[in-house]
């Protein structure tokens, strides 16, 4: 009679201790996915989101910032870079059992870029310029001639010119590829996110929108199983909230409420579990020179020493981040810490004005988010700038009313950031200095339009950093901007979890690395 | 009476069209659009525009209307331009949930505030009748959000009396507090409501005479004078429940429950239309409904009151 009772106390004891060794991985998240289809994937926590789900050709590192093939097995680049070919594992496997194909890459790229799916991503290829995307784009062809299926497994993609971020492109949510068969059958006006077939880690097991999303390991993932079972996000609004769920057991990841911050991050009992990862990012004040005091370089400048940046560092953001001083942030090639940023000299400043012309100064609007911490940021600048005689207006309105008034020359001053969406200087001077989209406030020289027109040409890294060194310097020169910090994001994880990435890059974790306790 | 109901039904139906044209104005009066929002920080102005056209968002707006109100007569609710799902499955999806913490909250607010109420009039000035007083006041000025996070820092993590925050497996261990929370402003309200109707009633002549014909003094309390506090009472509880199936953002956001409040709210700081104006819709009918319901109970309540 022993024995059993025996065997049946191994059998449990065995038991919780696979569940132990396994099991899921609890998390939380502020707001509910706004979608999980990749077409739509325009944010930072959709990206990452996406990341789990579905896979790209190319994926970054784990450890590092590079990009490194993923759902292909291998690419093979002509000597001037326009021609990739890429291919693919064999027997990738989607969650719902149907095998990877070269069609659904073809489909998937088409899909982004078809009109009909009205995707706000369409830039991802187009950006690239691949042969045929424009003529597609604009209904002018039936598909992307420059996308061809060469067989099951081989796909070839054609640039019209070189392209040295394409690679890129291709790891980022956008490019992360979908069944054909599933996405296809979707309804009209429907996207994938109830019905998110990828060929991702995880898969989608359960959701309630604005309550909690569960993902289940992929049994088949290509790559191999992920060592958790699953992953289980609850939505959790208030920061206060979620850090307390931290404390109570019911997270093993979180962020710190920044109420708590220093408390957090001085205490000892927490040293062990902080996690600091510096962003590929930079928080900015832009001076839109649609405005007619603003287009003088000379007030640009004197703005920018009036302000006292370091103040701004040590105030709202806690003293813990990295003072900025140029467009390219730490971590990425082409960062330069020999630019000496313009200092704070208020004297200076009243008599740069003075020599523009405003010696009384004059009234300047700043137009702000109504996010708590840059609405304090505005309010210190605006401080500053009251000391030079400067009168400068609060006027809180939310993002969209923000770039709308800074496109239209309504907003004359703001306060935004910037995100990589990959890791490449480019993608901090391009979109920012040249390109329509994020420069919003009329800036340009033809020269850095040339330095990175050439850039972009330019394979090699090696070859590409001194062009971005070069626009880096003049752009800091013009001041469309001024820069205040380059952030760096805390994030709490609880002993004994590992292999949570802290990767600069948002939708670089794809959780493969993860063990619980 | 049947006449009365079809008439008052028949009335709400340019309401409902008035309020939804009010929302709609409203919110296109207001800057900003979904666009910029879905397309995030690249975007390019030309990028903007495109999507606002495939959104048809830059028609006419007297088309956008005639659209989403199209849409809604013919019974298709149409699709969130955010999260591009049927707007007509999350309603499905939310209203069990807010209607689960309504009831909750309703049955707590209407039997606490009743028994406080009642217990406060009939100690008139005396310690007690001041500290249920006090208490009521409290409960009515205290600010919500804050409220609610104080009770999740105190019940949920430091007693330990809810496992977590959320709805959990839906089961009531998780709906209570938030229940107690929403409830506590009305329950506020309706014992300060009952006290004045109270205090009203037992001062008439018929109360002075059922207790000089010897009754006990608990019957005449639950017999003759509970029965004529009814009318303004009700009022307050089918306007409260109203508001509580209406969905009660504050406290759904807190706890973050998955219900209306929380959905209308979203929409709202997304400009979602085509999630407000139904939203907005259900509020309105919701109201006149409760307030038929309240209407109708009158008369159940007070047979002297006739509607033909």
């Amino acid at each position: 009679m022993k024995r059993p009772f025996v065997l049946l106390v191994a059998l449990l004891v065995g038991v919780l201790g696979f569940a132990t060794a396994q099991g899921t991985l609890n998390l939380s998240t502020n707001e509910d996915w706004e979608t999980l289809d990749p077409a739509f994937a325009s944010g930072v926590q959709t990206g990452a989101m996406v990341a789990k789900l579905y896979d790209g050709l190319m994926r970054y590192d784990y450890e590092t910032t590079d990009v490194v093939p993923n759902l292909a097995e291998s690419v093979d680049a002509n000597e001037d870079a326009t021609v990739f070919t890429f291919t693919l594992h064999e027997g990738v496997k989607f969650h719902d059992g149907s095998t990877l194909t070269a069609n659904d890459v073809k489909y998937s790229i088409e899909r982004v870029l078809d009109p009909a799916t009205a995707s706000p991503l369409t830039w991802v290829f187009e950006d690239a310029g691949i042969v045929g995307a424009e003529a597609f784009v604009n209904g002018e062809a039936a598909e992307v001639s420059g996308i061809e299926v060469l067989d099951e497994r081989t796909v070839r993609i054609t640039l019209e010119a070189p392209y040295a971020m394409f690679l890129y492109h291709l790891a980022m949510p956008a490019a992360h590829i979908v069944s054909e068969a599933v996405t296809s059958q979707l309804a009209d006006g429907e996207d994938l996110s109830g019905n998110p077939v990828g060929t991702g880690p995880f898969m989608l097991a359960d959701r309630l929108r604005d309550s909690s999303l569960t993902l289940r390991a992929f049994d088949d993932y290509f790559a191999g199983r992920p060592k958790i079972d699953g992953v289980n996000y609850r939505i959790i609004t208030d920061p206060l909230i979620a850090w307390n769920e931290y404390l109570a057991g019911n997270l093993d990841v979180t962020g710190i409420p920044s109420a708590l911050f220093l408390d957090v991050v001085n205490d000892p009992q927490y040293a062990d579990q902080i996690t600091a990862t510096p962003q590929l990012a930079v928080f900015y004040f832009a001076l839109n020179q649609r405005i007619p005091e603003l287009q003088d370089v000379r007030v640009r400048r004197a703005i920018a020493m009036a302000v006292d940046r370091q103040a701004i560092v040590d105030g709202p953001y806690n003293g813990t981040d990295q003072l900025a001083n140029a467009p390219i942030p730490p971590g990425l090639a082409g960062y330069d810490d020999t630019i000496e940023a313009i200092p704070y000299d208020p004297e200076g400043a009243r008599a740069l004005l003075a020599e523009a012309g405003y010696p009384d100064g004059f009234t300047l609007d700043i137009w702000s988010t109504r996010a708590e911490v840059t609405v304090a940021v505005s309010e210190l600048i605006q401080f500053f700038l009251s000391e030079v005689g400067i009168q400068a207006n609060i006027n809180q309105v939310d993002f969209g009313t923000l770039i709308d008034g800074a496109i239209n020359g309504r907003a004359p001053a703001f306060y935004l950031s910037w995100y990589a969406d990959y890791a490449d200087a480019y993608n901090f001077l391009h979109p920012l200095y040249v390109a329509s989209g994020a420069n919003r406030y009329g800036y340009t020289n033809d020269r850095v339009t040339e330095l990175l027109a050439e850039a972009a040409t330019k394979a090699d890294l090696a070859d590409r950093v001194p062009l971005y060194q070069e626009a880096q310097r003049i752009i800091v020169e013009d001041v469309p901007v001024f820069y205040v910090r380059y952030p760096v994001s805390y994030t709490v994880v609880r002993p004994g979890v590992q292999g949570v990435l802290s990767h600069p890059i948002f939708n670089a974790d794809k959780f493969m690395q993860v063990e619980l306790p | 009476m049947l006449v009365y109901v079809a008439k008052r039904l028949l009335q709400a139906i340019p309401v409902l069209f008035g309020v939804s044209l009010l929302t709609f104005i409203m919110m296109i009066m207001v800057p900003g659009d979904p666009a910029q929002k879905l397309l995030g920080q690249r975007a390019s102005p030309e990028a903007v525009q495109e999507l606002r056209t495939r959104l048809g968002l830059n028609d006419p707006p007297v088309q956008q209307y005639v659209r989403i109100m199209g849409n809604i007569v013919r019974g298709d609710l149409g699709r969130s331009v955010i999260t591009r799902e049927r707007v007509i499955d999350e309603m499905k999806n939310r209203f069990p949930v807010t209607l689960r913490l309504a009831l909750l909250a309703m049955l707590f607010s209407t039997v606490t505030g009743v028994v406080v109420g009642i217990v406060a009039a009939l100690n008139q000035n005396r310690f007690l009748d001041r500290a249920l007083m006090f208490v009521t006041l409290t409960g009515i000025s205290v600010p919500v959000f804050w409220y609610a996070l104080i009770a999740i820092l105190l019940v949920v993590f430091q007693l330990r009396w809810v496992p977590q925050t959320g709805i959990g497996d839906g089961s009531l261990a998780y709906y209570w507090l938030p229940a107690f929370v929403l409830g506590t402003r009305a329950s506020a309200f309706i014992a300060r409501i009952t006290r004045s109707a109270m205090l009203e009633v037992i001062r008439q002549d018929y109360i002075r005479t059922a207790h000089a014909k010897g009754l006990a003094k608990r019957t005449v309390t639950l017999k003759h004078a509970v029965r004529n506090i009814a009318i303004p009472v009700v009022t307050v509880i089918g306007l409260d429940l109203a508001s509580f199936i209406d969905g009660a953002f504050l406290t759904e956001y807190v706890f973050n429950i998955p219900g209306l409040g929380r959905y209308g709210l979203t929409a709202l700081l997304n400009r979602d239309l085509p999630v407000m104006i139904p939203l907005v819709i259900y509020t309105a009918t919701l109201y006149i409904a409760a307030n038929l319901l309240v209407d109708v109970l009158y008369g159940v309540i007070d047979p002297r009151i006739r509607y033909d």
